[in-house]
């Protein structure tokens, strides 16, 4: 509980304030919603699901995750607003936000379960689409697997490792919370990608790093992740055949991509000073990268307010705070998930604009 | 991607990620991604729509 008492520490030298930027300083009483949450993350998931399956519409997922979600972070004022200390301690003990992530569980069995079924169906026209949306609710999967191995909860730990071996990535949860949250933003940490490397020169470095990483850490586990991630494709490849077996692989692999991106852009050049002992200065605010805006927020289940998460790694979601005076980026993490994949446009499109 | 962001941010030790001046102009191009992302995807949806009318 040593991150909580940190936040807390922090949160009595600022007064307890409520709200860190001091322009809208009163918003507190209406700082979160668990309905926001259960519309954007479940709800979101089940109206692509109903989309595809029904209305055969592959596209209307994709619209409204990466067309109408960043639309709606630029329409809504972005979310500055902290919980007090007494709503913090209000919130880490309200169930209804377990439950968005445990209905995040069921579903993505259930997407998983239906989509696999339905794989037959795919054509040369919709193959594109429905490959994307799969691995994008394949990646949601992951989130929902970041938030519940964070926990002190054996239940919770258990069931977000097991929904990874879906996406043959076991190890990464091993890698994140051992190696990563200690070494995050030095030259140790595979994961946080120095200054001027592209996305496609940090992906493999880091399949290979973090791999090796929790190899280090735990081989026992690694190999029985390794197992139960190849058992689960020789039960899928004897159940539905080769065909459905190709398209999960190539779902999961754009689910690690999304993951690694996420990585990419939430360090990227960062650096902890090294201090004269040969440690390394403290986690701050000032070592990730974050977004204020409010859907995308509640998308990645307030993933963005990253340089708390790092701060103070058991706390819940619903309870993570922002700071002004960590690095922000532009745009939401959905937006520059897509934007970091085309490195050189997007480098023209940035630098362009500030020389 | 974000290079001139990180340069004035680790430029001035105690400044705050939110009074960049590198982060308006980028906050600016995004705005104008954003929009094209919005078009492409409606397009899109439209085709598929149009598909499953015919």
């Amino acid at each position: 509980m040593g991150g909580c008492i940190s936040i807390f520490n922090r949160m009595s030298t600022e007064g307890a304030t409520s709200d860190v930027k001091s322009s809208t300083s009163h918003k507190s009483e209406n700082f979160d919603s668990v309905w926001w949450h259960f519309l954007i993350v479940p709800g979101f998931a089940l109206y692509g699901y109903v989309m595809r399956q029904y209305f055969q519409l592959y596209w209307a997922y994709i619209f409204l995750a990466y067309g109408v979600i960043p639309m709606l972070d630029q329409i809504f004022d972005e979310d500055w607003t902290n919980p007090t200390l007494k709503q913090m301690m209000k919130l880490e003990h309200d169930q209804r936000y377990r439950m968005v992530v445990y209905s995040m569980v069921v579903l993505d069995i259930f997407i998983f379960v239906s989509e696999v079924g339905s794989i037959g169906t795919f054509t040369v026209f919709n193959a594109l689409p429905r490959l994307f949306v799969l691995a994008d609710s394949y990646s949601k999967g992951i989130l929902i697997s970041h938030e519940l191995t964070h926990k002190e909860n054996l239940l919770d730990r258990t069931v977000g490792s097991l929904i990874l071996i879906k996406n043959c990535y076991l190890h990464y949860t091993i890698d994140h919370i051992y190696s990563h949250h200690k070494w995050v933003s030095t030259p140790e940490d595979t994961s946080s990608a120095p200054r001027g490397m592209t996305l496609y020169e940090f992906v493999p470095r880091n399949l290979k790093g973090a791999f090796i990483s929790a190899y280090k850490i735990s081989p026992k586990l690694v190999i029985l992740g390794s197992i139960a991630s190849l058992s689960f494709l020789l039960v899928l490849y004897k159940i539905y055949g080769w065909k459905v077996l190709l398209i999960h692989l190539a779902a999961a692999a754009g689910s690690i991509q999304l993951l690694e991106t996420a990585n990419y852009i939430e360090h990227y050049g960062l650096r902890r000073k090294k201090l004269a002992d040969g440690t390394y200065e403290k986690v701050t605010v000032r070592h990730s990268w974050n977004a204020a805006h409010r859907i995308s927020n509640y998308l990645f289940l307030k993933l963005q307010r990253h340089s708390d998460h790092h701060e103070n790694s058991l706390k819940p979601y619903q309870t993570l705070c922002t700071y002004e005076d960590s690095p922000q980026l532009p745009h939401g993490y959905l937006v520059c998930l897509l934007v970091a994949q085309f490195p050189k446009v997007i480098i023209g499109l940035f630098r362009s604009g500030s020389t | 991607m974000i290079d001139p962001l990180l340069d004035e941010y680790n430029s001035k030790s105690g400044s705050k990620g939110t009074e960049l001046k590198a982060l308006d102009i980028a906050v600016g191009k995004a705005r104008d991604f954003t929009k094209k992302l919005f078009i492409i995807s409606f397009v899109f949806l439209a085709i598929d729509i149009v598909q499953k009318c015919l």
